[in-house]
């Protein structure tokens, strides 16, 4: 026991004499032998630890010899009688004299809960607030999910794997290269601790995704990608149970909505390493036909992949649906991106310039073919696409009677005539290539090019005079990102055919160990023109927008961390409902208090102010989170929030909920619940709130008036390979007659959905 | 046995010192650099900052420093001071003449403050001073104004600090800063307005290298965004900064501050 005290002592002393000697390095290179020669006593004493054989009697004895010492024999005079043997027909069966309690085989046991993190989690929230409606895209999620059955090798995987994962700050993976350029490869997971700037939490979040060891690379055939894979089949049916007045007929008319209210996903997905990926995507949403109306040809949404990655020079290849994200997304950005949250020092995007498209929404993406070529350290991607998009046609007043498309619909929506005639109306021709080189400093150029027909003309109005117009859109732009010491620098410029300039710059700085700095700078022209462009602001549109963020993130001590940002921005032009330059600030600031590693207790408070209308809000959110054991936990929020406006009065918001999530340890079953109550003045202090789901749905709450909402959550591992899920939601509203407007209200003050989701694994 | 009377004569001298200059930053221009930060850790003083929060002078260093800047680039409208500080034994004391506008209009103020350690992890401050303003063919006017701070050290790594300044409002500032070692700081003060709205400014001070400091300042009230770069030349310091206002634009200042070490 001294001994393994002693050896403790010497471990810790060791690790933090690495980890201070690695800091210092940064700063000077005085300190590198005496890391080193610390790291070769640490890892020397782990071996020790590790592999100490047994000795002799008298000498140290392994832990499991200490708890149980050897028996004692008894004086003659205290020896115990000798056991009476009981006859055969009293023997108890094996399993029943001492039945113990048995648990489920490994394989059927349900994996650690494959929930969204946290951090997507009020992304998600944040995106639905913007634009009223949560995104449909899961890939992040799917990656994530795969990572947690494939693990990363720490020591194998390269910077744009482990950025993919969306744990590792850029200062953070910069702090792991480093570490293993000076010192070599990972031997243990537990090293982690000696990088800078890991401490347990990050450790914890980044756990479930990474391993060390078995690092080699295995080379395989074509052939072999194609077989040694895994095979995927999901199924997922939704429905609202109340039909709203979408499914109605209204006199001799047939209903407004051509389907049925049933939502409908299948996925099929072969993978095989992240280095092959094929499928098929069908969709179908409520209110939409099927193998009738606009959708003869069965489901409203087909889409198809063929990805490959890393097979020779190939860093990835794509045919059918792909994603593509470019820079800091000022010209192209398909994917989630991150933008101001809980997460103050996610404010750089990153992810793989290609990805495999295989989500439910119909917008983001291009379909057509795309390759990134490696040639020593630069990466060359090409990549064409030609797609039909949903539009509004009209035909212009003059001589030529031209064809002109008025809108771009992006909500995939075709249930109502006005909105099958919309679909595919518009056809979109894109192109672009990328060079990036990747280098201890990455620099890229993009291009990229859209090409309409018929061509885009909206009605003119003094809000949107500067929105794109005509039928090509060309933009081209230069990103960079690098660190220097203990700053990560990053950047883009980009411009548009007609020379207007959205300009992004961004700083990552380590403050020592306890603290951490991100600032970015943004202007975007009021006339800067883009298609898929999610520049960082507090618009979801790269345009008419000029701001400074600043964002913190303390360690106040193991337990304590607080975060916080500032964001001044401006708007130079109008804005869709606001008819004057505008502007704003927003603070915000979450403490965060850990205790043990089952709980977490966070308080966050947002300010947000916006002139000259003077409208301010405020909102305040307090959130718990305790594992009470491996098979019970529960969570609980409380949020508040208040908008005051100049022309109407202070409009307030409530919300409550208490969650509830219970895993059966004899039965492959997990079920969770949540209550929500929820009172708001107003559609203006509406709240929003992440909820659990099937596995791969995004689901966001939107709550506004007075109501309670209560659902539970099903799963069960039927198989090894084969899981379902059940949803059962209800929204009560108990002070009103009807629920929503227009063709989606229902007559009643209930709403309630279901949801079945299965997942086949072969 | 104590004897009060013996204080008299010190307390006579520091009353008299005192009572001709004036203290603290003016109410115009706003903030263009959040003095009061230096309070809430153990870092960078200068005589600014030591008179913005008089219980710092209790642990003043011999040092002379030079402000200016323009407000709102309005160079018409410089607003220029100077200040030193000086310690005496357990005490300090510091003075500063400052003058905002030109020859048209104008505000001057003359301050003076003293600090005094009470014990090892308290320190209190007072401030004096008299704020004049001058209008052409208007004629001038002016007031007094006074303060006091208290300043504790409540632990290795935590600082509070409050203060209370009349002018011609009551002002009241507290706060608490965190600073884990000499290169970050971080705190968080709050402080009220004459029209009894409450805001408060976040400070966080990271030094980047030996020579090199960065101080950055969010204020609620208006909201301020300021930036500090500190370079240190041995016992030559300049500050370079800027105050960013959303609507009015942008503050450059300049602070030169020569400390004894």
């Amino acid at each position: 026991m001294a001994a393994d005290l002693e050896i403790r002592a010497i471990l810790t002393r060791c690790k933090k004499q690495v980890a201070q000697g690695f800091q210092a390095f940064i700063k000077s290179r005085h300190h590198t032998v005496k890391a080193f020669a610390c790291l070769l006593l640490y890892l020397a004493v782990i071996r020790q630890a590790n592999g100490q054989e047994r000795k002799t009697p008298g000498e140290r004895q392994s832990p499991a010899e200490q708890q149980f010492p050897a028996k004692r024999r008894l004086p003659g005079d205290q020896q115990l009688p000798p056991k009476r043997k009981l006859p055969a027909e009293q023997h108890l069966p094996a399993e029943q004299q001492f039945p113990v309690e048995r648990e489920l085989p490994a394989e059927q046991q349900l994996p650690a809960e494959q929930q969204l993190p946290a951090e997507l989690q009020q992304l998600l929230e944040n995106e639905t607030a913007a634009t009223t409606s949560a995104s449909e895209d899961d890939e992040q999620w799917q990656q994530l999910a795969y990572r947690q059955k494939h693990r990363l090798s720490l020591n194998a995987a390269d910077l744009q794997d482990l950025s993919s994962l969306g744990v590792l700050s850029p200062l953070q993976l910069q702090n792991l290269q480093q570490y293993k350029k000076l010192l070599g490869d990972l031997v243990s997971i537990y090293e982690l601790q000696a990088v800078p700037g890991f401490d347990p939490a990050l450790i914890k979040k980044l756990l479930p995704y990474v391993k060390v060891g078995d690092d080699l690379q295995a080379h395989y055939t074509p052939g072999e990608l194609f077989r040694k894979g895994e095979q995927s089949i999901l199924l997922r049916y939704g429905r609202q149970l109340e039909l709203p007045k979408g499914y109605a007929p209204k006199d001799t008319l047939p209903p407004s909505y051509s389907g049925s209210p049933g939502k409908l996903f299948i996925r099929y997905r072969y993978n095989f390493s992240q280095r092959l990926s094929y499928g098929v995507s069908m969709e179908k949403d409520a209110g939409e036909g099927f193998f009738k109306g606009g959708q003869q040809a069965g489901f409203d949404f087909y889409s198809a992949h063929l990805f490959l990655a890393n097979y020779k020079a190939i860093r990835y290849l794509a045919l059918g649906d792909y994603a593509v994200n470019l820079g800091q997304g000022l010209l192209q950005w398909h994917s989630q991106a991150a933008g101001k949250g809980g997460a103050v020092l996610q404010v750089k995007r990153e992810g793989p310039v290609l990805r495999p498209y295989t989500s439910a929404g119909e917008y983001y993406f291009f379909r057509g073919a795309a390759v990134t070529a490696r040639i020593a350290r630069l990466d060359i991607t090409a990549f064409t696409s030609l797609r039909k998009l949903d539009g509004t046609l009209a035909v212009t007043d003059t001589i030529e009677d031209e064809r002109i498309a008025t809108a771009v619909a992006s909500s995939g929506y075709h249930r109502t005539a006005g909105e099958i005639e919309k679909k595919a109306q518009l056809t979109q021709y894109s192109n672009g290539i990328s060079c990036r080189w990747n280098g201890a400093w990455q620099a890229a150029l993009n291009l990229i090019s859209h090409n309409f027909s018929p061509p885009i003309k909206k009605e003119i109005k003094p809000y949107n005079q500067f929105d794109f117009q005509g039928n090509q859109l060309l933009n081209i732009s230069a990103d960079y990102a690098g660190s220097f010491r203990n700053m990560h620098l990053f950047g883009e410029v980009a411009a548009d055919k007609s020379g207007n300039i959205a300009l992004l710059q961004g700083l990552l700085m380590s403050a020592g160990n306890y603290a951490d700095i991100a600032m970015v700078y943004r202007n975007y022209s009021k006339q800067y023109q883009s298609l898929y462009s999610k520049g960082f602001g507090d618009s979801y549109k790269t345009m008419n927008e000029s701001g400074l963020y600043m964002g913190c993130s303390i360690k106040l001590s193991r337990q304590w961390s607080l975060d916080g940002y500032a964001d001044f921005f401006k708007f130079p032009w109008l804005k869709y409902g606001v008819d004057y330059p505008s502007g704003g600030t927003e603070f915000f600031s979450q403490l965060s208090f850990a205790p043990r590693k089952t709980s977490q207790y966070q308080l966050r408070v947002k300010l947000a102010a916006k002139y000259p209308d003077r409208e301010a809000s405020k909102s305040i959110r307090c959130q718990a989170e305790q594992a009470w054991s491996k098979q019970f936990s529960t969570a609980a929020r409380v949020e508040y929030s208040r908008v005051t406006t100049t022309e109407s009065a202070s409009q307030q918001g409530f919300l409550t909920y208490f969650d509830l999530t219970y895993r059966c340890r004899k039965l492959p079953l997990q079920a969770g619940g949540r209550c929500t109550w929820f009172y708001t003045d107003s559609y203006q202090s509406r709240l929003y709130a992440y909820e659990s789901s099937v596995l791969y749905d995004n689901s966001v709450g939107q709550y506004y008036g007075k109501g309670w909402q209560y659902y539970i959550n099903l799963k069960y591992k039927i198989r090894k390979n084969w899981t379902v899920w059940a949803k059962c939601s209800q929204m009560y509203y108990p002070a009103v007659t009807s629920i929503g407007s227009g063709l989606d209200k229902i007559d009643g003050n209930r709403k309630s959905a279901i949801q079945l989701q299965t997942i086949l694994n072969f | 046995m104590f004897n009060p009377l013996r204080l008299c004569p010190r307390t006579g001298m520091l009353f008299l010192f005192l009572f001709s200059f004036s203290a603290d930053a003016m109410q115009l221009p706003p903030p263009v650099r959040y003095w009061h930060g230096a309070v809430f850790g153990e870092g960078d003083k200068d005589p600014f900052s030591a008179l913005a929060s008089p219980s710092l002078l209790a642990t003043a260093t011999a040092a002379l420093s030079a402000y200016s800047t323009w407000p709102f680039g309005m160079r018409s409208v410089p607003l220029n001071a100077v200040a030193a500080m000086l310690p005496i034994r357990n005490m300090g004391i510091g003075m500063q003449v400052m003058q905002f506008g030109n020859q048209y209009w104008k505000e001057q103020e003359l301050s003076g403050g003293a600090g005094i350690r009470l014990g090892k992890p308290v320190q209190a401050g007072v401030q004096f001073g008299y704020r004049s303003k001058a209008v052409v063919q208007y004629g001038s006017s002016g007031q007094v104004v006074a303060g006091a701070g208290f300043r504790w050290k409540m632990g290795k790594r935590w600082t509070s600090a409050m203060q209370v300044i009349r002018r011609d409002y009551t002002q009241y500032f507290a706060g608490i800063g965190w600073q884990p070692s000499p290169d970050f700081l971080f705190s968080v003060e709050g402080t009220n307005t004459i029209h009894k709205d409450y805001y408060g400014t976040v400070q966080a001070f990271s030094r980047l290298a030996p020579a090199l400091a960065l101080q950055l300042a969010v204020t609620g009230l208006p909201a301020y965004l300021q930036t500090l770069v500190m370079i240190t030349i041995r016992q030559l310091r300049i500050d370079i900064g800027a105050a960013l206002h959303q609507q009015l634009g942008l503050t450059p200042s300049v602070t030169v501050v020569w400390q004894k070490q």
